[in-house]
């Protein structure tokens, strides 16, 4: 399985008439078992960017290669949950074909044993992110992607669900690709950050971690921040 | 209970109605009550009702279905509201008087005819609501179906349908109370049974008794369905939101 990104520009309209560009160049090849991270300022067209590779939005310059039958599980921005179905429910719409065990397994590490029958109303943000993430991984993606899935959540909250998060995505060779304007986020998760600049978004810099995930320690992810945030990458 | 008081009051203020009026224009309950007894006796009440209920059911069935699939389409494919929106702004405002007619004159005096008119009747006010709800759809939430690719069943059940439910709902409500109007119009002037038709000879031969015999029993059918159908029915609908925190 491999994700080769050739993207040469991306526009639209806005109401009004105007042209806006989004993307610029971007281009990068990802493989199985890879995590990449995708860390730019807000609004610079990640999103968007996201929803080209999710093959939600065709009209672009450039191409986008995927492997076929290639299996995609997404973590949006905000969990898009069905409201009138349950927390159970919504994971098996998307993962009909899901095993008891498997999702058993999927709730307890995402600890969501507890809010099976529970409508996505009824949940805390938190908790919805995780359903989202249950979801994503019921499906057992070939490709995942995680858009801000740490965002808005309190430091406690979102240093677990990072850990969890984690746990997930080493249990199955896919390739990941994250968005996150978090640098701790992204040391600690990625194996290669591509940095992207403000709209129109164009790759300024990739660091490849040569370390494998597992084994970084603290004093690693200190080095790694410092040196990448002397990168200046206004200038670049 | 309250209920229960409720419908006493409505019995007392109609006595005493009687008695300020008079038996010939405002016959008392009783009067009407034993007219009724005699209808239902006789079988013609059940007949009648029957005739009338079954017009019902299958005109708005019919409406319900077509304007659905119309609206729905017309909500989502904007070639089809710019082809649909003048035809629909003009059977909106055709009165219920004319579609009949001509109906009659154009089919006969059929079962056919009154049903296709009954249900163009109500057909515009479903359009126009679900034209709405399918405007209303979360574009967010057909993103997520997509990525997951949901079969297009799957995602029509889970993901539209729940969305369109609540202007389903409203436009089943408001087109029931508009076809249990109608009907009795569409019988009146050209059916040779059901209530409209009862209360047409009712009207000829000023048995007053007659009229609000037939009158009553209709209202109490179109309460018990209110009551045992529409009801539950919307509040299965949005038990998801009654649960909410």
């Amino acid at each position: 399985m491999q994700l080769e990104v050739n993207i040469t520009g991306k526009s639209f309209e806005s109401a009004a008439g105007k042209r806006h560009d989004v993307l610029d160049n971007v281009t990068f090849t990802l493989n199985a078992g890879e995590v990449g991270v995708l860390f730019g300022p807000s609004g610079c067209g990640k999103s968007t960017l996201l929803r080209i590779l999710a093959g939600l939005d065709g009209n672009y310059q450039g191409h986008v290669t995927r492997s076929p039958g290639m299996r995609l599980g997404m973590v949006f921005q905000e969990p898009r949950l069905l409201p009138w179905r349950t927390v159970e429910e919504n994971v098996r719409l998307a993962a009909p074909h899901v095993g008891d065990s498997t999702l058993s397994a999927l709730f307890e590490v995402l600890e969501l044993g507890a809010h099976r029958n529970h409508f996505p109303a009824e949940l805390s943000l938190g908790l919805a992110r995780r359903v989202a993430l249950a979801r994503a991984f019921a499906i057992e993606p070939d490709f995942l992607i995680l858009d801000e899935p740490l965002a808005s959540l309190d430091n406690a909250l979102a240093g677990r669900l990072r850990d969890q998060v984690a746990t997930l995505v080493a249990s199955r060779k896919m390739m990941t690709l994250l968005v996150t304007h978090d640098l701790d986020d992204a040391v600690r998760l990625g194996d290669r950050l591509f940095f992207l600049s403000s709209r129109p978004a164009r790759i300024l810099h990739v660091e490849t971690i040569a370390a494998p995930r597992a084994t970084r320690g603290e004093p690693e992810i200190d080095e790694i921040k410092r040196q990448l945030s002397q990168l200046d990458l206004a200038n670049m | 209970m309250l209920r229960l008081l409720s419908f006493a009051l409505f019995i007392a203020t109609w006595w005493i109605a009687s008695l300020l009026i008079g038996d010939a224009k405002l016959p008392a309950p009783p009067a009407v009550l034993s007219v009724l007894v005699a209808e239902a006796r006789s079988g013609a009440l059940f007949v009648n009702l029957g005739a009338t209920l079954a017009r019902v059911a299958l005109a708005f069935t019919l409406a319900m279905a077509l304007g659905s699939a119309i609206g729905y389409l017309m909500g989502r494919v904007s070639l089809a509201n710019r082809l649909g929106d003048p035809w629909l702004i003009l059977l909106l405002n055709l009165p219920a008087l004319v579609v009949i007619v001509l109906a009659y004159i154009w089919a006969g005096l059929t079962e056919v005819a009154a049903i296709a008119a009954i249900a163009i009747n109500k057909l515009p006010t479903a359009v126009v609501t679900l034209r709405e709800g399918a405007r209303a759809l979360d574009p967010a939430l057909d993103e997520m179906a997509t990525a997951f690719s949901f079969p297009r069943g799957r995602a029509f059940r889970h993901v539209i349908l729940p969305q369109l439910a609540p202007y389903i709902a409203a436009a089943a409500r408001s087109g029931l109370s508009l076809v249990w109007k109608i009907v009795l119009v569409a019988e009146y002037l050209g059916r040779p049974n059901g209530v409209g038709f009862e209360i047409g000879v009712a009207f000829q031969l000023f048995d007053i008794p007659l009229l609000l015999a037939y009158s009553l029993s209709f209202a109490g059918v179109v309460l018990v369905i209110e009551t045992l159908l529409v009801q539950p029915f919307e509040t299965r609908l949005t038990r998801w939101r009654l649960r909410a925190a």
